[in-house]
């Protein structure tokens, strides 16, 4: 692992067919993926996650979506929200910094190993240099990834579209696989093929 | 006045002069991204927002005596073909080889200073030169944006620095490159550790011909990663460095070649000269693989009268936006291969080993 940490854990990501691996330590993978989630006996509860989401999913219909994340901050000038920023990576104006400082700064870290044009203000290089080359590889795959996860998650208030649900689905069934959880692979290719399948049949 | 297309046709001539480093530094590049404050960037403004940044921008040029001299192409007017061979001249970039309405590029007459608007960030400027020049393509760039800047305030925070649509460019909005040739190290396969050892310092390498960036006539670009939190001074001194070493290694490895392997290195730049002078189809991968050598050759003294400033410009030559350009029209690939082993005919035909 680039940082020195050992890499605990491997992510595998299907982005247009193509596999992806990635070999990340409990901190970056973390900071990787809003969907994993390390408790402190460093386990990957992704098989908790995938139940909760499923057993979102099957809400009745009429019943109130749950929140799932706000939308974040918002750009008095350009209307730009943050969740919709991390989309693509492009700010919308320059006062877009101003409203989104706080949540830049990650991106900041991640990017230049430095959050402020000002030397005084930034970390010590030291440990973030090497973990720039990773970062230099992975930075295609990071937006990417980010851009698949975020047309993944359904807008907050919405009724996630069957697409969005089919998006969200396959991408927890390669999480499955990864963690050989068949029994749960099994379900969730159920519930794809289901939303397929009411997807093509006629409007009522 | 120049038309349009004879003006775009001779935007290689800064490649013919001879440049320090020449034999392993095909050319020099600084880039700075600058954005003018509260207008949304291009790629989210709308369509009057972006014609208004190309307003404010051309008064300012026009203002200038220092742009008086400078030609102004609308990118949207232009056919993809010229877009194209501006883009395998390095002057454009390929956001804007896509084409797109309120995109202005403006070229100096010696064309080696362009400055794009409403490409990703409002505005792009870069500044080329032969061979290793870093510090004066860096000098030449701080004058352009200096002139530009008596009459635009560019978008700028005290904590983030200079402000960009991407925060992979923000801070100094600097990025510096340089064109390597490297064929001594990919020759004797030390390539990969040398790449590892860039990276390692903080810069990116890729290669800068062929789909996806394969170092195709051994060619490699090696720039700056981070934007922030280091000075420009800081910027310079890093890539500076790296390629005072790279330079280093890659005259040993040729040295240790044509030392210890003679034969095998003269063998190989005959067959190169001999494949380009006797061929009828040619793709652009196997002449810049050729040509690579041709290149290696004139280092090592042969080729006359080819200089290393020929074969820089014939590696772009052979590029596929420029082979149609001369016949004026869009042609299928089969034809561009033909033409192209043609065109390496005649430019070769007086050429030889000695």
């Amino acid at each position: 692992m680039k940082c020195g940490q050992p890499a605990t854990h491997k992510i595998t990501k299907i982005i247009k067919g193509e596999v992806h691996e990635i070999s990340l330590c409990d901190k970056h993978a973390q900071e990787f993926s809003p969907y994993l989630h390390i408790d402190s006996n460093n386990q990957t509860k992704i098989i908790e996650i995938l139940q909760n989401i499923l057993k979102s999913q099957q809400q009745e219909p009429g019943e109130e979506t749950i929140e799932v994340k706000s939308e974040g901050p918002i750009c008095a000038n350009c209307k730009l929200t943050y969740a919709a920023y991390r989309k693509t990576l492009l700010l919308g104006c320059s006062d877009c910094y101003k409203a989104f400082e706080t949540e830049l700064l990650d991106d900041l870290r991640k990017i230049h190993g430095a959050t402020s044009q000002d030397p005084h203000n930034t970390p010590a290089h030291t440990e973030t240099k090497r973990h720039q080359v990773s970062v230099s590889e992975n930075d295609v795959l990071l937006k990417q990834v980010i851009a698949v996860e975020a047309a993944a998650k359904p807008e907050p208030g919405k009724t996630p579209t069957t697409a969005e649900q089919i998006i969200l689905l396959e991408a927890q069934l390669q999480a499955a696989i990864t963690e050989e959880e068949y029994q749960i692979a099994a379900e969730i290719r159920d519930s794809i093929k289901t939303l397929k399948e009411q997807s093509e049949k006629p409007e009522e | 006045m120049t038309t349009q297309a004879d003006f775009i046709r001779s935007c290689d001539e800064w490649l013919k002069k001879d440049g320090p480093m020449h034999h392993s530094v095909v050319s020099s590049r600084a880039r700075i991204a600058r954005n003018l404050e509260h207008i949304p960037f291009a790629p989210r403004a709308r369509k009057e927002q972006l014609r208004a940044v190309v307003e404010r921008i051309d008064e300012a040029i026009a203002a200038a005596p220092f742009f008086s001299e400078f030609r102004r192409l609308s990118i949207g007017d232009l056919h993809s073909l010229y877009r194209g061979y501006l883009k395998e001249s390095h002057l454009l970039s390929s956001e804007l080889e896509q084409g797109g309405e309120h995109r202005i590029i403006y070229i100096s007459p010696d064309y080696r200073i362009s400055i794009m608007i409403n490409e990703e960030d409002h505005l792009r400027i870069q500044c080329l030169d032969v061979g290793c020049q870093i510090n004066k393509v860096q000098a030449i760039l701080n004058e352009v944006e200096k002139e530009l800047s008596k009459a635009l305030h560019f978008a700028h925070s005290d904590r983030f620095g200079y402000l960009t649509a991407c925060p992979t460019n923000v801070g100094t909005g600097l990025r510096l490159s340089v064109m390597l040739h490297l064929p001594g190290l990919v020759l004797i396969n030390k390539i990969d550790e040398v790449v590892q050892s860039i990276l390692q310092y903080g810069l990116t390498v890729r290669g800068i011909y062929g789909e996806h960036s394969e170092n195709l006539g051994d060619y490699f670009q090696v720039s700056n990663e981070v934007t922030l939190g280091k000075t420009p001074e800081e910027l310079f001194n890093m890539i500076q460095r790296m390629t005072e070493k790279v330079i280093e290694r890659e005259v040993e490895a040729r040295d240790a070649l044509f030392e210890q392997k003679p034969m095998i290195a003269k063998d190989m730049l005959n067959r190169a000269l001999a494949t380009l002078k006797n061929s009828w189809i040619m793709d652009s991968a196997e002449a810049l693989a050729h040509l690579s050598k041709i290149r290696l050759g004139i280092n090592r003294g042969h080729f006359h009268p080819l200089n290393h400033a020929d074969l820089s410009r014939l590696m772009i030559e052979v590029q596929p936006n420029h082979l149609q350009c001369r016949k004026g029209t869009q042609l299928p690939e089969e034809q561009r291969d033909t033409m192209r082993a043609e065109m390496l005919h005649q430019r070769l035909k007086d050429v030889s080993y000695n």
